[in-house]
């Protein structure tokens, strides 16, 4: 998956018109984690795009470790396993005034216990940065995507 | 006895009213016994005049129609990016160190305060409840609770909110 993004696009999106019907009732959310480190410079192709928002943090090699999309519905919490055992926590409140609301926690440690708690909204197809956390030699930055067709 | 170098750069200081008493003193002496400090002070006295006398003249001339509505789009405006904040943070802290002692004293303590509130880890669990005014990208934070030093800032190209949740060596890395 994470070596054919082309391929995946592809089957994503057919399986997104397969499931029109429903979308109207469904929030997709995209969970992208960057292992930022000040090893020698290396930047990830496929971040082409985040790069132009990462680059304000103080790093020169970026390096993409996962990439996951799930389509849930409003309400249902969705658990993405991170790097280091680290669990993030995403449950899509609401859709209003072309926003949408999220509560997202970040839990860490065995047994993972949280770590931070928010509740916020971002706009439809918008992003959202949480980073900071050691792991290996770098520092984790996740990107948090959310959109719906409502 | 104060060397006439020394003096030098002090005299805008005693000009100012702005050194404490027995400095006061002892550079007061020194000028009346220097002529190149008596020079320098005559300097400073004839540059005020001139100050004083300009603004007077053209006091009349400036426009002030626009000037609350100027103070008030820069109050609309959203807080800057994390690093300008943290430059001018800099910035205010080498002024200080300019300032008679009391000044800067008190204004540091309001600067480690500040940074003390910031930076440090707030009580477990602590409620950080916000509300950022969301512009395009910008997330509208409703609530925010770590018991981590955590930053919050806007990156500068589409505005994304970026919430930084660091662990105690945060604050030397920076
Ligand atoms: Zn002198």
């Amino acid at each position: 998956m994470k070596s054919s993004p082309a391929l995946f696009a592809c089957v994503f999106g057919a399986l997104l018109w397969a499931t029109v019907v429903y979308a109207g009732e469904m929030v997709e959310l995209r969970i992208e984690t960057v292992l930022a480190s000040n090893d020698s410079p290396y930047f990830d192709t496929r971040l082409e795009d985040i790069w132009r928002q990462v680059s304000s943090t103080p790093y020169n090699s970026y390096r993409l470790m996962q990439e996951e999309r799930r389509k849930v519905e409003w309400g249902n919490q969705v658990d993405f396993s991170l790097p280091g055992g680290r669990v993030l926590q995403v449950v899509p409140k609401h859709f209003a005034s072309e926003r949408i609301a999220l509560q997202v926690m970040i839990m860490e440690g065995a047994p993972p216990t949280p770590l931070m708690k928010t509740a916020l909204s971002i706009k439809n197809h918008g992003t959202l940065f949480f980073g900071g956390r050691r792991h290996q030699d770098g520092t984790l930055i996740i990107r948090i995507g959310a959109a719906t067709d409502e | 006895m104060i060397a006439c170098a020394h003096a030098q750069r002090l005299l805008p200081l005693l000009y100012d009213g702005e050194l404490e008493s027995p400095l006061r003193r002892e550079l007061s002496r020194h000028v009346t016994d220097c002529s190149v400090c008596t020079r320098t002070v005559a300097l400073l006295n004839r540059s005020q005049e001139l100050l004083c006398q300009t603004i007077d003249d053209h006091i009349d001339d400036v426009d002030f129609s626009g000037f609350w509505q100027g103070v008030e789009a820069k109050l609309s405006q959203p807080p800057p990016f994390w690093r300008t904040r943290v430059s001018g943070w800099r910035e205010s802290w080498l002024a200080f160190w300019s300032w008679r002692t009391p000044v800067w004293a008190t204004a540091m303590a309001v600067i480690v305060l500040a940074a003390v509130q910031f930076l440090l880890p707030p009580s477990p669990q602590e409620q950080v409840t916000k509300s950022l005014v969301s512009e395009n990208n910008q997330a509208q934070i409703e609530s925010l609770s770590t018991s981590n030093p955590v930053l919050v800032w806007n990156e500068p190209t589409h505005h994304a909110t970026v919430i930084w949740v660091g662990d105690e060596s945060m604050e030397e890395q920076r």
